[in-house]
Formats: structure tokens, C-alpha cells, sequence
């Protein structure tokens, strides 16, 4: 059977994710919870219900066709009862919510139907330009991820992952020889800081990192999200050079920590973490690219880059 | 120092809503024109549209003197007497000079093609003149907002229009001058006899429903056209007062006289500008010998014995050719209301004049920048006093002079040169409005020119258009093949206005001693015809059986079918659409018969091959090619998302019938109307208490298939009606006997015309404007992003129609740096690679991004590009944008 798997958006013309102009595939799912991730809606495993209040008239029609009463108006609100909707597979509160303040995040598409967006698209990429899986965590939805990225590999197309890390290293091993780039993300070379923020220690990260510096053939590059007073302290840094240098990595992609995504947290009703962590200044930024840069690793900042 | 507000509407791509004021602080590429061009342009700033009555006086003055003349000599004597009587004038640092009329930001009214209007506002402009005089202070400084528009009297200035300033002693003079032109007009005679026409009662019924936007034959009969400079440049004045003295005693008293009155109309007009020239070269000494400054004494001494020169004598060098093109540029303009004329490849005609300089080295790239950016700004200093009564404040002055680059040479290799780059980078420099340029963009123009043009685009001016040399190649080949088009000539074609894509042809050019073929056009006016039909409203005619649902008056006969299949309903629309373009085809045709009989063009028709040939004017088929009338429509989009609409809703899925779908229309879908919540934007569209009952209704139109989605429901509806409109307008004949043609570009009309049309299929509400350009998705509706836009683009073959056009708005976070450019320029290549026509970008700096914020519904398609992130601008939230702006200002995104 041809594998399918939640995708919560495709975008086209996206400029900052490898070479060219790329076709981004946003999968759903995450292994990690960080609580700055721009976007929450793809860290469900399933596709979550979004609720726009602002759209919302209150007229009762998502109440009557839910199936399992699992949503209420009381006091002219809305009541979603999330426990039990963000797994939900049905959905059929949304069939007569005519202004659309309710929607759901991902939708299922098989992988052909996927490469038929990929080929449209690839006629406008131009020179270089290519598909880059990023989510969510694109490996969690592995049979999926590994039958798209060969058919993309197999017809000249150049691949990308942006990649978490936090998954079993057979994972990598099914995707890596259909894979040109990856993206790899090491959010703290710290396991109690990483847990702190994103739920979950590092060490399967870094084993994984460690192999596919020597195994992956293709260009690795470590994505850092420069969050202040958690990731950019000079023994924190000391730890992410001795890393590189120990598993000779030698390029490094710095992403300065955006609020863009915060109107996202409001559609989950989920509390929005953003604010624990404030955006760092250009000089916090130039100071942690330095310390790469004198170590001898290439350091690029947010979409400076030379790809 | 603020930009006018003709600046952003004069690209096209930003007439969708407001322009937003302010100017433009933060953008990736910054530069400054030179210091001498700096004063004019700040001189520029401060000057407002003027009106000066010189011109059409001495016109008038004369026309009347020669009562009984044989029409063509008595407008040329009229056009000789005006130009003689311009009162020169010399401003301090020009290094070319000359201009319409007598104030930096001269024009005239001519009411010898329509002065309706002013007899219709002669109360109120003798009041206006009475009152003059009585504003307040206070009240004069608020007007600066205004930029350049004198858009109310103001001490003893009298507003026209809106637009223009007059002064106040001037405007007995321009009543008095309208009325002697009252029932004399081409306005005036037109319209008697276009009344002979079977159907004109449809017309006029047509005309007041504004299913049309406007009449073509008296309110610009020229202009969307390219300039051919080559005879003043080949011969000079003097050679072509030779030729017409040749020509005239070959033709007297043999037959086929006509030539004879032509050729000696051309001498007369010849003789006025000569006088003209030298009135300049006459004020320039005069100012010479009271200046002071030893530089600019200097300079006004060069300045007059250039045109002392130029008076008679073809040019020697770069600055000559410069100064003798811009001359023929303002002379063409001065005898007719024209928008849209155009330099062309001004850069490959003047080439050998500026490589001479170059290689004698009288000329640097600093002195070439400065001489371009004082030509940026005599371009923009023109204004066009279009016939108010018709155009109104539509047209707002805009004159669209189209600098093209590129392209390819008549051998078929890549024309791009330096002196064009050097264009490009004046026009960064010196980011004035005019001229715009548009790049024609072809495989074999070398890649440093190409990103030469993405640096310009990354400017945020709006230029360059971006258009596609061999789709335009294709459509002149096909459409001047009765006339003899062959491919080496195709390739001299350039953008003549807005979009048009407009014949020219390749002449031989003798300097020193070798041959240049220059491009030049080649045809007269494209875009006169069939003017703006709004094809949505042509769609509520047909739900409606005829009758304008708006005004409750009938339009078309009643069809009396029950629409019962989605083939009927299309049919019935094909039926109405055909009846439209045929009466107004004749009606055009009569309107422009007159202006040929009583107010023939003189300037152009010398200028344009083969007119001093073969002794005809432009408007008796003496151009080359002159298959140049055209069908243009507005709100195509609309029209197809609405067709798509019916046939899902109302004949497939049979969700409701066509008539819930017109008592859902009638109450405007539970909204109020625009004009009675006084905005014309999507978001702001307020509900009533019957909202409810609508809803459901109003969300299955909004959920029907949607052109620019990649979705083959809706596209192939796209499809069809592009190749049946394209086909269609060869039914029709013009008045020279070619078929019509189709032309998509919406100027500006998509926003009165979606005024009065009611709510649509489609779920877009009464009153609100229709979706920009040709190929550009209805705001908010293309949500595949920019990939399944450009695959539903180019859907059918773009070289059926005159143009297409596509308007996008990017945020600088796409096209960021080096890497930026470079990915940007691969996205524009392969959209004009999958046979798009034209693709134009406004890149948003963070005053438009703040005009986002209010005006959101004209940027739901904007992107914003972060590593790993997906959402669109306007999803972010009002908090989150703030933050995006105050990243944009520095450059931090």
C-alpha cells in the first residue's frame, strides 16, 4: 500500500531552506516540545483542531455534529474539550461551520499525490532548488518520508531534511542514501537544559550527529536556534565547538529566535510559552557567530547564508 | 521630502487599493542622483500640476482665423501657432531642456477633442474664480499632502478637476475657448454620428450600467504606442523639410492629392517647433547674459547653441541625441491627450551616439548617469491633461512612458547593452516615476544584465516589468501577419504604455559612416477600441435577463432562458459579451473616424515609417502595421471564479438553485453594501441582522474552486474563456479593416467598475473591487502559494492576447542578499519560461507593511520567508507584524 502521512502545509518559493528556491513539505508530528516552537500546530502526532475565535459565531453548529460531545457552548464560549479532540480522526464539527473558525491542521496525502505538487512545482525552482521536509519532525512519519525522498532522489531532485534528531538512528540509516542535505538541530549540547526546554534529553541527538558526521556522504549542517540565557553562554558555546570538533562538523546555520508564530498558540488554545524567552539582539547574535567563526566552523546567520 | 502619490500608481502593479503615503525609508538598495539632479528633483517636489491656457489659445486662435482650410493644413497652421507662442522657459542646472508648457509641471486642456466637460462645470469654475483668493493659510498647507495634485483652488489658483492649478485670470479665457469649440469637437461630432449606429441605444444603456469604462476615439486617441525617433535623428529638421518639399512637388496636382496637404501639414508643424527650439535657444542666452555664475553662464551658452544647432541639423553627439528625442517625445504629446507613450529601446537607438562619446572619451558612466537621471526627471515632470469629462480622475495624470531594455537585435542576438545598464542604474539612482522601464526578457540576455535588473527591482519602485520577449514575438508575428510581419522585424517590438505590446521596426541609422538598424515603432496607438468591459457585470446582465439589477434599467434584450444547464448560462454570456463588443466597435469606429477627418495626428504621423513615405497619416493606414484596435476587459477573474461557482453549486452538486443564488446576490450575501458602509475593502465589509440566513450559501460560494489554486475545475473555465475571448475579437473590424484583438490589462478601472456591480458567484460582496491584472488571483483566494499561481497562469497560451499580467508583492525576506537576488531571478526566469507574459513585483518595504496592517486584504497572498516556518503576513497578528516592521527598518529579517 503507498504510504500516507499528515502534511500540515507545502510551501512553495521558500528561500532559506537549502539551495534555491525549494518546496517545503511541513510534516506533523515532533519527538521534542520546545516551548518556542513557531510551529505548534505540527507537534501533535495527529492533525490537531485549530479554533479561530475571532471567526466564530457562536452558533452551535460544531456542538450538534460532533459525534461524541466533546464540544459545549457555555457563557457565549466555546468549550473544546482537548483531551479528547486533539486526537480526534472524525471531525465533523467542521461540516457545517460556514465561517471556518474551526480547522484542522494536517491533511493525509499519499505520496504520489505529494509528488504531483513536487512536480509542478519543480518547474519554477530554477537552477538548484529542490524539496526540503521539515515539520514537525519529518523522519517520525518514516515509511512515508523514505518512499518520497527516493522518488525525489530517483528523479534528480535535490532532497533535504530539517531534522530534530531525536529519533532511533535506523530512522536516518532508511533516508540517508536518498538524501542530498540535512538540517540538524542541536538545540543545547546541555541534556538537562535540553530537557528543560523541549522535553527531552539529548543524548540520542548527539549519537545520531556524531554517526552522520562520519556516515552521511552528503552536506550536514547543524542548525542552532540562538535563544539568550539558554544556548549562547560562553560554556555553552565551549560545548557545542568541542562537539563539532570532536565529530568534525564544520558548518554551522544560526537561527536568531522569532516570535512569528505566536498567533498559532491562540488557534490551539494552548498557552503560548513564547514570551519565556526573548529574541536575541544582533550583537548577542554577532557574539555567538564569533565564537564559531575563531574556532574555525562556518557560521551563518538566519538567512545570510551562501546557499 | 515625500514621493507624489501619482508615484506608486504609476506602476502598474500597485493599483490595487491606496498607494500608501510616506516615504520610502528602509529597502536593501539605497542610492542618491547627483547633486545637480538632487536640486531638480527637490524642485520637482515642490511643484504642483499646472495648467497653462498659452498653447490651446493660440490653437484655437488660429483654427478659427482659418475657416474654410482643408481640415489637415488648418490643424497643422493651429499646432504651428501654438507651438510659436509657447513662452520658453529655462530652469537653473538643466542639461536638457524644453517641456509641454510654460510651468515646470506644464499641460493644457485641448478642447478640440472634447470640451464637455468644461461647459459642463462653467458655473462652478466661474464661481471658483470669483471666490479665488480667499483660502486661508491654514487650508494651503494641508495641501501639500496632496503631492503634486492641486486638489483644491487655492489663493488665485483655480483647481481643475481636482488635478490641475490654473490661474485665476486664465480661466475666463478657457471657458471662452470651450465654448467655440462646442459642437465642433471630436467629442461632439462624434457622438452625433456615432448615434447612426443601429444599436447605439444598447450602447448607451451599456455606458450608463459602466459595463464599459469609457470611449477611446476623443479622450486619448493616441498614446499606449512607441516613440520611432529615427527620421529627426537620420535627417534633422532640415533634411525632413527637404524630404516634404521633394514630396510635395512630386504629389501637387497629381493624383492621390491627400499626400500633397499631408506633406505640407508636416512642413508647417516643422517650421513651429523649429520656432520653438529657438525661442528656447533665444531664452537660454537671454539668461546667459544675466547670470553671474561663471559655470552656469556656461552652461546656458552650450544650451543654446545645442538647439541652435538641433534646429536644423541632425545630432553629433550623445547629448544632441538626447536632447533632439526628448524634443519629438514632447512635440508628439503637445498635439493630442496622450497617455502611454513611450521611449521604447531608447537605450539601443542612442547607443552609437554614446559609445562615440565613450570611445572619444567626452563621455564617463558619471556624466552618462547624470545626463539619464535629468532625462528621469523631464519624464516625470509630464503630466497629461486627459478629456476630464470622460477619464476623470482615472487616469490621474498618469502618462506611462515605457523605457524598455533587452530584448534582442534584428539579427536575433541579445540587444542588451551598457548604456542600458546604465538606465537601470540611473533609474535607481534617480527613482522618479517615469519613464518606468520593462525588461524584455529573453534566454540570451546575458546574466549581468539580468541581475542588473533584479538590483532595480530590489529597489522597490515597482519597475522593472519583467515581460517575455518571445511570447511577444509570437504575438506579433501572428497578429501583423496579414500585414506582412516577418520575424526580424518582430523583434524590433517594445511595451508601448502600460503592458501593450506594441510593432516596431528596424531603421537604418547613418553615423559615422557605418549603419545602425535602431528600433523604433512602428504602428500607431495600440489600445484604442473596446475599452474596459466589465465581464462580471456582463455575467449579472445574464442572471438578471438583461437589465442592470444596480439601476433596474434594461441593458441587453431579454434572453428569456431558463438557464437551465451551465452550457446555457455560458452560452448567454458569449451571447451578451458579443453584443457589447459589436456596438461598441462601431461606435469606437466612428468616434475614431471623426478624430481622423477633423484632428488627424501630424507630429507622430511624420515620425512613424512609412507615413513620410507614402504620404498618409497614421489615422489613413500610412504606419506599417496597423492592426492595432483592441477589446479590454476588467474583473476576468471574477468573472471565472463565478462561472466556477455556478457550475459547482447551482448544476453539479445542485447545493442550490440559480434562483436562491440571485435572492443570496439581491441581499448581498447578509452584508451591507459598500457604499453604504463607505469602504470599498474586503475586510471591512459589515453584516446585517439577515446575515444568518445567507451564511451557508455565502460559504459555498467561497469554497467553490478558485482560480490561482492549480485546481483544473476552475482553471479549465480559466482556460476557455481566455481562448474564446482571444478568438472572439477577430469577429470584430476596425476602422482601418483589421481584426480587433484582445488586451488584458485592469489599469485601474477594477476598482470603479467593481463599484457598481452587485455582489458575484463567487462570494465577492457588492461594490467591492474586482481582482487586479489578468492573471493575478482575487485577493486572499490563492492559497497553494505562489507555484500554484504561476501553474494556473499559465494555463493557455499568453501570446493569444496582447499581454497578461501579473502583480505580485514580496517581502524582503525572499529576496534577501546576494543569494536573494540570484534565487529571485530563477523564480521570475522559469515563470517566463512556462509562457508567462509578464510578471511584475513590488518588493514591501515596512511603510507598506504597516499599510498591510490596515488595508490587509491587499496583501493575503504575501509571504513571509524564516528558515522552518509557514505562515502567511497577514496570519501573524497585528502584535507579531509590529514586531516583523521594526525587524524590516533594520534590515534584521
Amino acid at each position: 500500500m503507498e504510504p500516507k502521512a499528515y502534511i500540515f502545509d507545502i510551501q512553495g518559493l521558500s528561500v532559506h531552506d537549502g539551495p534555491g528556491c525549494r518546496t517545503l513539505v511541513f510534516m506533523q508530528g515532533c519527538t521534542l516540545n520546545c516551548n518556542w516552537c513557531s510551529n505548534p500546530e505540527g507537534i501533535n502526532h495527529s492533525p490537531i483542531l485549530l479554533y479561530n475565535i475571532l471567526k466564530c459565531r457562536l452558533d452551535g453548529n460544531c456542538v450538534k455534529d460532533c459525534n461524541f460531545g466533546a464540544i459545549e457552548i457555555k457563557n457565549e464560549q466555546l468549550l473544546i474539550n482537548r483531551n479528547f479532540c486533539n486526537d480526534c480522526f472524525e471531525h465533523s464539527c467542521l461540516n457545517n461551520c460556514y465561517t471556518k473558525a474551526l480547522s484542522v491542521s494536517a491533511k493525509e496525502m499519499t505520496v504520489g499525490e505529494l509528488m504531483k505538487t513536487i512536480n509542478r512545482d519543480r518547474q519554477f525552482w530554477g537552477l538548484d532548488g529542490g524539496i526540503t521536509l521539515s515539520g514537525g519532525e519529518p523522519l517520525l512519519q518514516i515509511d512515508f518520508a523514505e518512499e518520497l525522498l527516493k522518488q525525489c532522489y530517483d528523479s534528480y531532485i535535490h532532497t533535504a531534511i530539517e531534522t530534530c534528531g531525536n529519533l532511533p538512528w535506523k530512522h536516518f540509516e532508511r533516508v540517508m542514501p536518498f538524501l542530498d542535505w540535512i538540517f540538524y538541530d542541536l538545540k543545547n549540547p546541555d541534556t538537562l537544559l535540553h530537557k528543560k526546554k523541549t522535553g527531552s534529553g539529548n543524548e540520542l541527538i548527539l549519537s545520531n550527529a556524531a554517526k552522520l558526521s562520519k556516515e552521511f556522504s552528503g552536506r550536514l549542517i547543524i542548525r542552532v536556534p540562538v535563544i539568550p540565557g539558554f544556548n549562547n553562554s560562553d560554556e555553552i558555546l565551549e560545548k557545542y565547538i568541542n562537539f563539532f570538533r570532536e565529530n568534525n562538523i564544520s558548518e554551522v546555520n544560526l537561527l536568531p529566535l522569532h516570535h512569528l508564530g505566536r498567533e498559532k498558540y491562540k488557534l490551539l488554545e494552548r498557552e503560548d510559552t513564547m514570551d519565556i524567552d526573548n529574541i536575541p539582539t544582533q550583537n548577542e547574535m554577532k557574539q555567538v557567530s564569533e565564537a564559531f567563526i575563531n574556532s574555525g566552523i562556518k557560521s551563518y546567520t538566519g538567512s545570510y547564508t551562501p546557499f | 521630502m515625500s514621493f507624489p502619490d501619482e508615484f506608486l500608481e504609476c506602476s502598474a502593479i500597485n493599483y490595487y487599493g491606496n498607494a500608501p503615503q510616506g516615504h520610502i525609508l528602509e529597502r536593501e538598495i539605497v542610492k542618491n542622483p547627483t547633486q545637480r539632479v538632487e536640486k531638480i528633483r527637490n524642485q520637482y517636489f515642490e511643484t504642483k500640476s499646472s495648467a497653462s491656457i498659452e498653447f490651446p489659445y493660440w490653437y484655437t486662435r488660429k483654427w478659427e482665423e482659418l475657416e474654410g482650410e482643408v481640415p489637415i493644413v488648418r490643424r497643422a497652421e493651429a499646432l504651428k501657432t501654438g507651438f510659436e507662442h509657447l513662452t520658453p522657459v529655462i530652469y537653473p542646472g538643466e542639461l536638457l531642456v524644453m517641456g509641454k508648457a510654460n510651468y515646470l509641471r506644464g499641460s493644457y486642456p485641448m478642447p478640440w477633442l472634447s470640451e464637455a466637460f468644461f461647459l459642463a462645470k462653467e458655473d462652478e469654475m466661474y464661481k471658483e474664480a470669483l471666490e479665488a483668493g480667499k483660502v486661508s493659510s491654514d487650508e494651503v498647507t494641508t495641501m501639500g499632502q496632496g503631492g503634486g495634485n492641486v486638489t483644491k483652488s487655492i489663493g488665485n489658483v483655480i483647481s481643475i478637476a481636482g488635478k490641475f492649478g490654473m490661474r485665476k485670470e486664465e480661466m475666463p479665457m478657457l471657458l471662452r475657448i470651450a465654448k467655440k469649440w462646442h459642437n465642433k469637437s471630436v467629442d461632439d461630432i462624434g457622438h452625433k454620428y456615432e448615434q447612426l449606429v443601429p444599436g447605439y441605444s444598447t450602447k448607451e444603456e451599456i455606458m450608463r450600467a459602466v459595463i464599459c469604462m469609457f470611449d477611446s476615439g476623443y479622450t486619448l486617441p493616441q498614446g499606449r504606442e512607441v516613440m520611432n525617433y529615427y527620421y529627426p535623428l537620420q535627417y534633422g529638421i532640415n533634411g525632413i523639410l527637404k524630404i516634404c518639399k521633394e514630396k510635395i512637388d512630386a504629389s501637387a496636382g497629381y493624383p492621390n492629392m491627400d499626400r500633397k496637404y499631408f506633406y505640407k501639414s508636416i512642413e508647417t508643424v516643422l517650421l513651429g517647433i523649429q520656432k520653438w527650439i529657438k525661442n528656447h535657444a533665444d531664452e537660454a542666452r537671454f539668461m546667459a547674459s544675466l547670470e553671474k555664475d561663471n559655470n552656469q553662464l556656461h552652461e546656458y551658452l552650450d544650451i543654446a547653441e545645442r538647439l541652435d544647432w538641433l534646429s536644423h541639423n541632425p545630432p553629433r553627439d550623445f547629448h544632441d541625441a538626447l536632447q533632439l528625442t526628448w524634443i519629438f517625445h514632447v512635440a508628439v504629446l503637445n498635439e493630442d491627450a496622450i497617455s502611454g507613450l513611450s521611449p521604447g529601446r531608447l537605450g539601443q537607438v542612442l547607443y552609437p551616439y554614446w559609445k562615440q562619446d565613450m570611445d572619444e572619451g567626452k563621455l564617463d558612466k558619471e556624466k552618462t548617469i547624470e545626463l539619464l537621471e535629468t532625462m528621469r526627471m523631464k519624464f516625470t515632470q509630464l503630466d497629461c491633461f486627459a478629456s476630464m469629462g470622460v477619464v476623470g480622475g482615472v487616469l490621474s495624470g498618469n502618462t506611462f512612458n515605457n523605457l524598455c531594455v533587452g530584448g534582442l537585435t534584428k539579427d536575433g542576438n541579445s540587444a542588451a547593452n551598457e548604456l542600458e545598464i546604465l538606465i537601470m542604474e540611473s533609474s535607481i539612482t534617480c527613482d522618479t516615476p517615469q519613464p518606468t522601464l520593462s525588461l524584455l526578457y529573453d534566454e540570451k540576455l546575458p546574466e549581468e544584465f539580468l541581475l542588473k535588473g533584479i538590483e532595480t527591482t530590489k529597489v522597490g519602485t515597482g519597475y522593472p516589468a519583467w515581460v517575455n520577449n518571445r511570447v511577444a514575438m509570437e504575438f506579433i508575428m501572428e497578429n501583423f501577419k496579414n500585414e506582412g510581419m516577418e520575424m526580424e522585424e518582430a523583434r524590433a517590438w517594445s511595451i508601448g504604455g502600460c503592458l501593450e505590446t506594441s510593432a516596431g521596426s528596424w531603421m537604418p541609422l547613418e553615423f559615422n559612416g557605418e549603419i545602425h538598424y535602431i528600433p523604433g515603432g512602428s504602428a500607431p496607438a495600440t489600445s484604442v477600441g473596446v475599452h474596459f468591459i466589465s465581464v462580471p457585470k456582463v455575467l449579472e446582465a445574464v442572471l438578471y435577463n438583461g437589465i442592470d439589477r444596480r439601476t433596474g434599467r434594461r441593458v441587453y434584450p431579454a434572453h428569456g432562458k431558463k438557464l437551465s444547464t451551465y452550457e446555457e448560462l455560458w452560452e448567454t454570456f458569449k451571447e451578451y459579451f458579443s453584443l457589447t463588443v459589436e456596438v461598441l466597435t462601431l461606435t469606437n469606429n466612428i468616434q475614431h473616424d471623426i478624430w481622423g477627418k477633423i484632428s488627424p495626428s501630424i507630429v507622430n504621423s511624420m515620425l512613424k515609417p512609412d507615413c513620410l513615405e507614402t504620404g498618409k497619416d497614421i489615422s489613413h493606414k500610412g504606419s506599417r502595421y496597423n492592426r492595432t484596435f483592441n477589446v479590454e476587459v476588467c474583473g476576468g477573474v471574477n468573472l471565472v471564479n463565478s462561472l466556477a461557482s455556478v457550475k459547482k453549486n447551482v448544476y453539479v452538486e445542485k447545493n442550490f438553485s440559480l434562483a436562491n443564488l440571485k435572492d443570496a446576490i439581491d441581499s448581498n450575501f447578509g452584508y451591507f453594501t459598500a457604499q453604504e458602509t463607505g469602504s470599498y475593502s474586503l475586510i471591512e465589509q459589515k453584516r446585517t441582522e439577515k446575515y444568518e440566513d445567507w451564511l451557508k450559501i455565502h460559504s459555498q460560494c467561497l469554497d467553490a474552486p478558485k482560480y490561482g489554486n492549480d485546481e483544473s475545475f476552475v482553471d479549465n473555465i480559466f482556460r476557455d474563456w481566455q481562448i474564446w475571448f482571444s478568438k472572439m475579437c477577430e469577429n470584430y473590424l476596425s476602422l482601418y479593416n483589421e481584426p480587433l484583438y484582445s488586451c488584458q490589462i485592469s489599469v485601474s478601472t477594477h476598482a470603479p467598475m467593481g463599484a457598481v456591480t452587485l455582489a458575484t458567484p463567487d462570494g465577492r460582496l457588492s461594490g467591492t473591487t474586482f481582482a487586479d491584472g489578468s492573471v493575478s488571483a482575487y485577493p486572499g483566494t490563492d492559497q497553494n502559494g505562489p507555484y500554484a499561481l504561476f501553474n494556473s497562469a499559465t494555463c493557455y497560451n499568453h501570446a493569444l492576447s496582447q499581454n497578461s499580467q501579473l502583480n505580485m508583492k514580496i517581502h524582503p525576506s525572499v529576496v534577501a542578499g546576494r543569494e536573494g537576488s540570484k534565487k529571485f531571478l530563477e523564480m521570475i526566469k522559469a515563470y517566463l519560461r512556462k509562457g508567462a507574459f509578464h510578471a511584475q513585483f513590488n518588493i514591501v518595504d515596512s511603510r507598506m507593511l504597516k499599510d498591510a496592517q490596515n488595508n490587509p486584504d491587499n496583501y493575503r497572498g504575501l509571504m513571509v520567508r524564516v528558515a522552518g516556518f509557514t505562515q502567511y503576513w497577514v496570519e501573524l497578528g497585528k502584535q507579531i507584524q509590529d514586531e516583523v516592521i521594526a525587524r524590516t527598518e533594520y534590515e534584521e529579517i
